[in-house]
């Protein structure tokens, strides 16, 4: 059975200009005014006669033109998604797209009127000047967007973050698990006292790093390896010998920062869908090896992949919107399933995660 | 005061022993047997002599509303859930209760207390009853208090009260499950609960059209006809 037609990627791709806000068009108005009013100042101090037709075309290339023209820009930004970019690569573009910008209008103002008049109303007068004066104001335009940008997308962040505090409790640490594990232990309480004595410092364990994951942008995998051995252990109180786990991890890996509760997450799926669903339980195999300045995290699990949207995928959902804001692009996240090389059914969730990255 | 015989049934090992011992302190509550799959549970019901089924709803290889909806006759239920609710609130009538685990005593003890209740009341032997699934509603429900079934394609129409429900067994298969002492095939599409026949008209062809509970009309075939003259002997 081919393994491509049974796949559901989660990747967050999406290529669209977000709206714009009455902020923006504010700072338009205002950031160009001031363009406008140099320009103008320029134009009475230095020209020989003043004309109504002149300021008139002052006011259309010193407004009117360049808000179209960053405006186009904007959209033109998004739909390459310039914000992806490494950022070495996003200045260069910025540069070049601040020169282009200038040429253009130098270049269109000179053949319609300045070539014509031999005027330019610059303060400092001459094309050349004009073209600096430009490019100045485009590439201005671009790093105040930018940083607008980047605050809106903090912004967003801390919302996702703060919706993610909430999922840890009622998604991530989904509540089936905590309440079964509760009945557990009361049941152990009876049975074994000192294994019901460990559950509860491990469900304590689990509690307490799922209210925190909130806090951290990233741990270290071994923090997060810590917490699912715990998870493992816990679940194995519930499931017995029906649930399996196997793990290879390259030690090398353990010091790779990982955003929390996401690898938790995969496993948490892999058990729930590999292991409570078949009478006679499975293996879940957790693998993690470095591969070409990435980090490939691996959760195997037996059983069939069966990719019904339900409202539990969201727990995968959350963890690959995560991704994408965080790493913009560069980290990805697929669920696919296949069959072993035994033949057995199984269901492989792969997290690629960049080893250098500067958010 | 006769033993209430019950049955566990839950996956874990560790629920249906914690679910024993909450029992053990219920003078009248015989344990009948335990179950950690639904396929071992309904061998066990077939076998009968179930009063009480504590029933989990998440379990692998089929949820307790699979092993419900495979049963020709269900005991009374009582679900026992870490966090779905929700799937028993699905329910729409109901003589059954719900515990959410870890399990408080007093609520067990609740609800068994309905049970006796719900059997005190009852002639003997208690009514039986079918668990009926549609889409996301379910209901448990009296065989005796359903009115007609109709048969829509592959699956069939059950009426009962203001109840409506479409399930997905076909009107054959429902017809070999019922008694036929008390349901009769008056056509090809349906099948009547005569105890809820309140008059029958003539129509043409000698052929009749049975008047039902809840101001159901249904025209009987006319072969059916002959047959359900005999039957009623008019």
């Amino acid at each position: 059975m081919a393994s491509t037609a049974n796949s559901r990627r989660f990747h967050v791709r999406t290529r669209t200009v977000p709206k714009t806000t009455a902020l923006y068009w504010i700072c338009q108005a205002a950031g160009w005014s001031g363009f406008l009013a140099y320009v103008l100042v320029g134009y009475l101090v230095f020209a020989k006669e003043h004309q109504l037709g002149d300021v008139v075309t002052i006011i259309l290339t010193s407004t009117i033109v360049p808000i179209l023209m960053t405006h186009g820009l904007r959209h033109w930004m998004y739909l390459q998604r310039w914000q992806d970019l490494r950022e070495w690569r996003r200045k260069v573009r910025q540069f070049a797209a601040a020169a282009v910008l200038a040429l253009s209008i130098t270049a269109a103002f000179g053949f319609w009127n300045g070539l014509e008049h031999g005027r330019v109303w610059m303060p400092t007068g001459g094309m050349g000047w004009m073209l600096l004066a430009y490019w100045w104001a485009f590439g201005f335009w671009i790093w105040f967007y930018e940083l607008a940008h980047q605050r809106r997308r903090r912004n967003e962040l801390e919302l996702i973050a703060r919706d993610a505090q909430l999922r840890a409790l009622r998604g991530q640490l989904n509540p089936h698990f905590l309440f079964n594990s509760l009945n557990s232990l009361r049941s152990l309480i009876a049975e074994d006292p000192h294994r019901a004595k460990s559950m509860v410092t491990g469900l304590s364990e689990i509690l307490r790093y799922s209210l925190s994951a909130d806090r951290k942008d990233t741990v270290l995998l071994a923090e997060e390896i810590g917490v699912i051995d715990e998870y493992v252990a816990v679940e194995r109180a519930r499931f017995e010998d029906r649930l399996r786990v196997e793990k290879a991890i390259d030690p090398r890996a353990l010091s790779v920062p990982v955003p929390p509760m996401i690898v938790q997450t995969l496993v948490e799926n892999a058990v729930k869908h590999g292991i409570s669903t078949l009478p006679a339980g499975g293996v879940v195999r957790l693998e993690v090896a470095l591969q070409d300045r990435t980090a490939r995290i691996v959760v195997t699990n037996t059983g069939r992949f069966a990719p019904v949207p339900d409202e539990r995928g969201f727990g995968l959902q959350n963890a690959a919107e995560r991704l994408q804001l965080m790493y913009h692009g560069l980290a990805s996240l697929a669920i696919d399933g296949s069959v072993s090389d035994s033949g057995e059914q199984q269901t492989i969730a792969t997290l690629t995660l960049p080893l250098e990255f500067d958010p | 005061m006769t033993p209430l015989n019950v049955l566990i049934v839950d996956d874990e090992r560790l629920a249906r022993n914690e679910l024993r011992r909450l029992l053990a302190v219920q003078a009248d509550v015989a344990i009948a047997g335990e179950a950690a799959n639904a396929a071992d549970a309904e061998a066990l019901l077939r076998a009968g002599g179930i009063d009480v089924l504590f029933l989990d709803i998440q379990m692998p290889g089929g949820s307790g509303f699979d092993l419900l909806e495979r049963l020709d006759t269900v005991p009374a239920v009582i679900f026992t859930t870490a966090f779905d609710e929700y799937a028993v609130r699905a329910f729409e009538v109901s003589a059954l209760d719900y515990l959410l685990k870890p399990i408080r005593p007093e609520r067990l003890a609740a609800a068994l207390a309905k049970v006796r209740e719900i059997r005190a009341a009852q002639k003997r032997p208690p009514r039986e009853r079918v668990f009926l699934r549609d889409g996301e509603r379910c209901w448990i429900v009296a065989v005796s208090d359903i009115v007609l079934f109709e048969a829509e394609g592959n699956y069939t129409r059950a009426f009962f009260g203001t109840e409506r429900p479409l399930i997905r067994t076909s009107l054959q298969a429902l017809e070999s499950r019922v008694d036929p002492q008390v349901f009769f095939r008056a056509s090809r599409r349906h099948l009547v609960n005569l105890r809820h026949v309140h008059g029958i008209d003539e129509d043409v062809d000698d052929s009749y059209v049975v008047r039902l509970s809840g101001g159901l009309r249904v025209a009987v075939s006319r072969r059916q006809s002959r047959k359900l003259r005999e039957t009623l002997s008019f």
